[in-house]
């Protein structure tokens, strides 16, 4: 007897409410518990499969997976050689003795399983009292549908054999199966055309994007958002921060209600007493700046402005330093010019000031004109009524960018493990206001680049001290503004 | 409604029954080997498996409740859908099955002469296999102190002699396949005696197919968004629910390489707020016939202008054709002059920002001007700018953008920090030239052909490149075997160039593409492609 928790899969408490002669008088007291066990199981198993179903009628509680206490697992010899062969994706790393094509350990005892079948903690070699168990990880692995065992199972007298028609089925006991019938796509991520590999991180996101869609695209459903798709939780609000604590493998910040974890490395960015509200960021991994009030712009070495920002054919940087103000002399017709630094290719920088000047002269005001510092603007600015200095960043924020668009800064290192990751954002991009646009920027350890997402694929790269790469960061496609009646291509 | 739950025990899972028999056989055999649990036994027989039939069925029936809570389940179901559930199922999204529409549009009827002439209420008229009832009684009459209803219809005459009256019809049946083009020949069934041929006056209108699963599952987040300006998916349910006729649409705004109204600053950076909405709000473009009076401006080179309000041209892509009044005669007057402009007086309170005209081209704003040459005499005595002439223009339009943009103007839904412009997809109208090799004796319908490429061409969605794969896969859902389509196949496409409003010529055997001109708004998420029926040309040869 293994299964536990319900008195209808005890076969001792079944044959107690069975009465006085089951449970006192009949002979075959041991047949009887175990067949009432068995059926108990069996119907624990269907208990299991209503509160599933009970539970995919909110999107909040739809289970991931259908989980089976026990499921029979045939394995058919030699079914599984073509699928063999490792692939990109399946977490190997390459280079160092492993070769792409290669097989990894393992592979060599490979089968195919169930459609659907996606994991189970335990084989055994019978539902009850088993002679032999293999354990998940040590014993067996299992990852896109195949088996991969360890040692050769077919050689082990334990697991029982069959042979039909010259073929050779194992036949194993799968303890704690998880059946993968995509509950959460099938109830609900159709209807937002997202797929994603059945996981928290995905019901997470489905469930933000669908009160954005209800409800409007508010900075809770945002942020909520970015949580899924980086696994990195905000604050749930109304509650005080009563440990900080790091081990080698998590970062854990305690509160009178909540444990929050993060992936080591984060910097916390709350300490002990701390009042936590509702979405406050708890580390530095995932910050979303709307304001030039946050000082965490301040972090951000630069922002590009590409073709999708600015029009033209130009991708310029727009550092993040205190830089002086250049004074130009006068153009032909006795106006000021006066340009900031800006990096980039120098034709594109150059392409920039002119469009910038010409742009100055069609409006009526140069940017000379506009930073005019006298009271009385009578005639052109000289060098002396002129600020200078000049932060480009903060001119960009502040001058454009402020009322329309907000930072998301990440640290992807520090992203949960298994996050679906940024990619998944032009989904969020879709549900925000056409008339807003969000900048991401992305910090590495070995490098800052930043890039432009919502509408702004197209980017600059930035790297601290180093000359702008020249090619761009495209790790968002825009598929945003695009709606029909026929559906995307979702899966 | 269907019974959800099987009451039966035949359409058990015989693995999911062998299986729950294993588990109680294991079960009992391992703790007590003595016991014969052998399909022969009495305990298999009689505790066994009436237990796993039972408990299979259970789980059966309550995967099913699960399943059919579901729409995309439901569809993907083996057994056809039950409508009734789905039904139920699409009002949780509160979005409702369409049925389709039947199309809708004027027929001309030719006469021998100018005589009274009756067309009862549900004459039929067909084009080919499709057939329309007409939707009143209409009587012909040849002067106009006859006409005293509004079934009176004046026999007018054309420039070949003929004289004809309007008629108005309705498909017999709902679907895209009676979206029958100007011009197109018609029959009237049990004609009058002094009946001579009949011919669509105008683009019908209306004709939609019914929903297929697809569309249902595609309209079910416009069913749960709030129906506002909110984001790109709430503009969406918004226009779908009161303009159930729109098919695709793109939402350009801050950041996109074609929203050039929101960098009106010195750096040209975008500073957002705004957003245009592209729609494709028909099948395909309309050509639509308006009369309108020209004012002589060259009397040396007998030119005439015309001018269109803006409410005249919403949506207006071109003017194909210019004609004298009621003249049927193929071609059109040259037309020598586009002037496009910009009324910017607001719409439902709503002024958005332009700077420069192509930025209001296909929209509710953009206003027009056409000059043209008519040969014909001038009369004697005329002058420029009083003189003027009716003619008959004929507009390629996409309809509704006016009525759209109002909506979303309105106050009850505009904000006022929104600037919304709601613009006719930028559009490259496509000519086609299959050559087809069937094999002697093989059945095929070319109508069924051109309607099939007409329909996957103009469902594309935005694109600016058009494979000819499209085209071949279109043309071969209606071919039987050992039929081919010869390539290349020829594809000539034309871009009406949103800054100028000419037409600008593309070409290809392979892949039809528009370069992306982002500052003229010309990109992926803003072009379509459009082909009416009447420019695919389908040549067989058999063989």
């Amino acid at each position: 007897m293994f299964f536990n928790g319900y008195s209808f899969d005890s076969g001792n408490v079944i044959i107690e409410m069975m009465g006085n002669f089951w449970a006192k008088w009949f002979g075959d007291q041991r047949t009887l518990g175990n067949l009432m066990d068995g059926l108990g199981s069996l119907y624990y198993e269907t208990f299991n499969l209503t509160e599933e179903t009970f539970n995919t009628l909110s999107k909040d509680t739809v289970p991931l997976f259908h989980l089976r206490p026990c499921k029979l697992l045939e394995l058919v010899h030699g079914e599984t050689a073509l699928k063999l062969l490792d692939k990109y994706g399946e977490g190997n790393e390459y280079g160092n003795g492993l070769q792409y094509g290669m097989r990894t350990q393992g592979s060599e005892f490979a089968y195919t399983l169930p459609e659907g079948l996606v994991g189970c903690t335990h084989l055994y070699n019978r539902v009850t009292n088993p002679g032999l168990v293999l354990t998940d990880g040590d014993d067996f692995t299992i990852q896109d549908g195949v088996i991969r065992f360890v040692r050769d199972p077919e050689k082990n007298p334990a697991i029982s054999k069959l042979e039909e028609n010259g073929t050779v089925i194992l036949r194993l006991w799968a303890r704690n199966a998880k059946e993968d019938k995509e509950f959460i796509w099938n109830h609900f991520g159709y209807v937002l055309h997202i797929w994603m590999k059945s996981s928290e991180h995905y019901r997470k996101f489905i469930s933000a994007l669908w009160d954005v869609v209800v409800q409007g695209p508010s900075r809770a459903a945002v942020q909520i958002a970015l949580s899924a798709v980086t696994g990195v939780p905000f604050a749930v609000g109304d509650e005080t921060v009563e440990m900080v604590t790091t081990s080698s493998n998590r970062l854990v910040v305690v509160t009178d209600k909540n444990a929050y974890t993060f992936r080591p490395g984060a910097t916390p960015l709350v300490e002990e007493g701390d009042h936590l509200t509702f979405g406050q960021e708890i580390v530095d991994t995932v910050r979303v700046i709307a304001s030039l009030e946050d000082a965490a712009w301040q972090v951000i070495p630069g922002m590009g402005v590409g073709p999708r920002m600015a029009g033209g054919g130009t991708s310029v940087v727009m550092e993040n330093s205190t830089v002086d103000l250049e004074y130009y002399g006068r153009d032909a017709e006795g106006r000021t010019m006066v340009r900031f630094q800006v990096r980039g290719e120098p034709a594109d920088v150059e392409a920039f000031w002119r469009n910038v000047h010409r742009e100055g002269i069609r409006n009526g005001e140069t940017f000379a004109n506009l930073l005019d510092t006298r009271a009385v603007k009578v005639g052109q600015p000289t060098e002396m009524d002129l600020p200078e200095t000049v932060n480009p960043m903060e001119f960009l924020l502040s001058q454009f960018l402020v009322n329309n668009a907000f930072i998301i800064s990440v640290k992807p290192e520090h992203f949960a493990k298994g996050a679906p990751g940024l990619g998944f954002l032009t989904h969020l991009q879709r549900r925000l206001p056409a008339h807003t646009a969000f900048i991401i920027f992305v910090e590495t350890s070995g490098r800052n680049d930043y890039y432009e997402a919502s509408d702004l694929v197209d980017s600059a790269a930035f790297g601290k001290g180093v000359a702008p790469p020249t090619d761009s960061v495209d790790a968002v496609v825009d598929v945003g503004p695009v709606f029909s009646l026929i559906p995307e291509n979702c899966r | 409604m269907r019974d959800l739950l099987d009451k039966s025990l035949v359409n058990l899972d015989p693995n999911k029954v062998r299986e729950f028999e294993f588990f109680l056989k294991e079960y009992i055999e391992t703790a007590n080997a003595g016991v014969d649990v052998s399909k022969a036994s009495v305990f298999y027989a009689l505790v066994i498996q009436p237990a796993a039939m039972f408990m299979a069925l259970t789980n059966q029936n309550v995967d099913a409740f699960r399943r059919n809570s579901s729409l995309q389940e439901v569809l993907n179901l083996p057994e056809a859908a039950d409508p009734q559930i789905v039904q139920a199922l699409l009002s949780n999204f509160g979005v409702e099955y369409r049925e389709g529409s039947n199309a809708v549009g004027i027929v001309h009827v030719f006469l021998v002469n100018n005589a009274v002439t009756t067309i009862p209420r549900g004459a039929v008229v067909t084009h080919g296999e499709l057939s329309y009832r007409t939707t009143t009684t209409t009587i012909g009459v040849p002067s106009r102190d006859l006409v005293s209803r509004d079934t009176d219809a004046l026999i007018q005459q054309a420039e070949t002699g003929a004289y004809y009256f309007p008629i108005p019809v309705r498909a017999e049946n709902p679907g895209e396949e009676y979206l029958v083009t100007q011009g197109s020949s018609m029959f009237l069934q049990n004609p009058p005696t002094n009946y001579v041929s009949a011919r669509a006056a105008e683009d019908f209108r209306g004709g939609e197919d019914a929903d297929t699963a697809l569309d249902l599952v595609e309209r079910l987040e416009g069913g749960i968004s709030g129906k506002t300006t909110a984001s790109r998916v709430h503009v969406k349910a918004l226009v779908e629910e009161q303009f159930p006729s729109v098919r695709h649409g793109s939402v350009i705004g801050m950041g996109h390489e074609a929203m050039t109204r929101d960098r009106n600053n010195i750096f040209r950076i975008s500073y957002g707020g705004k957003s245009d909405i592209y729609l494709q709000t028909e099948a395909r473009p309309l050509r639509e016939v308006v009369t309108k009076t020209a004012k002589l401006v060259n009397a040396a080179t007998n030119t005439w202008q015309v001018s269109f309000s803006r409410e005249e041209f919403a949506g207006v892509y071109f003017i194909s054709r210019v004609v004298p009044k009621g003249s049927t005669d193929l071609g059109s007057l040259a037309i020598t002059n586009r002037v496009p402009g910009v009324d910017l007086s607001p719409i439902e309170g709503f002024t958005p920002t332009f700077s420069h005209n192509h930025q209001a081209a296909f929209s509710a704003f953009q206003t027009f001007t056409v000059e043209f040459v008519d040969t014909s005499p001038v009369p004697h005595g005329s002058e420029v700018f009083t003189t003027t002439r009716e003619y008959d223009l004929t507009l390629v339009v996409m309809p509704h953008i006016q009525a759209i943009q109002e909506f979303i103007a309105d106050p009850w839904r505009g904000s006022f920090r929104y600037d919304d412009v709601v613009r006719a997809p930028i559009p490259v109208f496509v000519s086609l030239n299959i050559h087809l090799r069937v094999p002697p004796g093989a059945t095929y319908s070319t109508s069924a052909i051109r309607d099939s490429v007409v329909r996957r061409v103009n469902d594309l969605g935005f694109t600016r490149s058009l494979s000819s794969s499209v085209i071949v896969d279109a043309v071969h859902d209606n071919l039987s075997q050992g039929a081919s389509v010869i390539m290349p196949v020829d594809m000539y496409g034309e871009l009406v160039n949103p800054d100028t409003r000419e037409r600008e010529v593309f070409r290809s055997a392979t892949n039809l593409t528009v370069p992306e001109r982002p500052e003229l708004g010309i990109t992926n998420d803003t072009v379509m492609f459009f082909v009416l029926p009447d420019n695919v040309d389908i040549v067989v040869e058999a063989r």
